[in-house]
């Protein structure tokens, strides 16, 4: 995942820079979760693939009897592309991920990457369990996207989550932020994600903060927003 | 045998003017012991709110406390690695882990949901804690090699990791819980085990599952085994 560098103060023009590359984006719809859950399990018992189904969100771990590693990641890919052909794929790097995954691929809906936790395919190596977790929900739908944020309104929730700190390392990335497998989801709008890490020298402790900022609104379904920002979560703000 | 389990956590800090850029305050520092504490409740266990925001401390935590009569501890609030080994960033001052008389009587697990229970770029990191200033009860300690995120979306590690610890061994749990909620090159999660010795440290490492819980070890300096 390409993350980038920034300062509070360019997170506007950076958002600015994402959203003119396109109309806005679409708001992707999953289906119901009960509808993914049963039909999941469908798809596992018909292909005799060795996967259990998380009935809280309809994602699947594959874990095979025997904790062979490589068939279990052939399984995983087979599955995903039984129930996604609009993704592709981008594999993370081995330096972004801990020692205990063997690997790991991010998804893009159509074009756009998919910036996690969820929405990607993550094989682990754990002294009891080799498993490969596939939190990738399957697209029934789009909604078209209304229009873009405000670059401003992106700006305002990223200094206020900055406030005073000096010494800070700022990240940014823009994508859709598709949810963990431990909830129940049923659409992702593209959002960007700010990480806010404290000074990482000096006494005292570090911290890392984060916000997701909505990148569109006013699409098919959507109350209208305020110009002046009305509508913005406070719930950005940490 | 009925689990039980605790939680505490610091959201907001009270520092003279030139610390207080360094204690942030973490505005959902709540969420995760409570989804983890929702999690475990749904799995029969035993719960007990240690003490929170101005009222948590360090008397909270150490000897004779109620956080000596959980099997489980779930704590969240600013962390600090220091040349004793680690201390909380708790709302009025720092409680270092090492002080003496944490684990006692409990817990046997703890987990520092806080950034940089250690410092991976330090040479024999652990060996301060080889230390009798931890208590026979404590056998695995989880928490982050690195600063650990505190937003309403990775939050969700609270529930993960409850729902985690019903499938795999306690480590194996956690680091599937971070791992799983975190975005890609940020939080790294850390487990550091206790033993009579080394070898018995490595078993907990591997092996601790939350419907087995070991007794308390039987050397005052344990051996350490740990994982990242």
């Amino acid at each position: 995942m390409r993350w980038q560098e920034l300062s509070a103060g360019d997170a506007g023009y950076w958002a600015a820079e994402q959203m003119s590359r396109s109309d806005p984006l679409p708001t992707m719809v999953f289906a119901p979760v009960e509808r993914q859950v049963a039909e999941a399990r469908q798809l596992l018992a018909q292909r005799g693939l060795p996967g259990d189904v998380l009935s809280w969100s309809g994602t699947v771990r594959m874990r095979s009897e025997y904790g062979e590693s490589a068939s279990e990641w052939e399984a995983a890919m087979e599955y995903l592309a039984m129930t996604e052909s609009s993704r592709d794929f981008d594999v993370d790097s081995e330096d972004e991920l801990p020692g205990f995954v063997t690997r790991q691929v991010s998804t893009r809906l159509y074009e756009w990457q998919s910036i996690g936790p969820g929405g990607r395919v993550t094989a682990y190596d754990l002294p009891h369990a080799h498993f490969v977790d596939v939190t990738v929900r399957p697209l029934v739908t789009r909604i078209r996207g209304g229009r873009w944020r405000p670059p401003e309104q992106v700006e305002t929730a990223v200094r206020a989550m900055v406030g005073p700190a000096r010494d800070y390392r700022l990240r940014a990335v823009f994508g859709y932020p598709e949810p963990s497998a431990y909830e129940a989801a049923n659409l992702v709008r593209p959002a960007f994600v700010f990480v806010l890490d404290g000074p990482s020298d000096g006494e005292g402790p570090r911290w890392r903060v984060g916000i997701a900022v909505p990148a569109t609104f006013g699409g098919e379904g959507d109350a209208e927003p305020d110009d002046d920002g009305g509508d913005m979560d406070s719930d950005w703000c940490v | 045998m009925t689990v039980r389990v605790g939680v505490a956590w610091s959201t907001y800090f009270q520092r003279p003017l030139n610390q207080r850029l360094r204690y942030r305050r973490l505005r959902y520092a709540y969420r995760a012991p409570v989804l983890f504490l929702q999690g475990m409740l749904g799995s029969g266990a035993d719960i007990e709110v240690i003490d929170l925001d101005e009222n948590l401390v360090g008397a909270s935590l150490g000897r004779g406390s109620a956080a000596q009569r959980v099997d489980i501890l779930y704590v969240a609030t600013h962390g600090m690695t220091t040349a004793n080994g680690f201390a909380l960033g708790l709302h009025s001052a720092d409680w270092s882990l090492l002080s003496g008389g944490f684990g006692a009587g409990g817990p046997a697990i703890v987990v520092f949901d806080c950034c940089n229970l250690v410092d991976l770029t330090v040479a024999q990191w652990d060996d301060v804690w080889r230390t009798a200033q931890l208590g026979p009860q404590l056998r695995l300690i989880l928490g982050f090699s690195t600063p650990a995120s505190v937003s309403q979306q990775a939050s969700i590690r609270g529930t993960a990791f409850a729902r985690e610890l019903g499938l795999q061994t306690v480590t194996d749990a956690w680091f599937a819980s971070i791992q799983n909620t975190s975005y890609v090159g940020t939080d790294r999660p850390i487990s550091i085990a206790l033993g009579d010795d080394d070898a018995d440290a490595q078993y907990q490492l591997d092996n601790l599952r939350i419907g087995a819980l070991p007794g308390p070890r039987t050397s005052a300096v344990p051996g350490v085994a740990w994982r990242s």
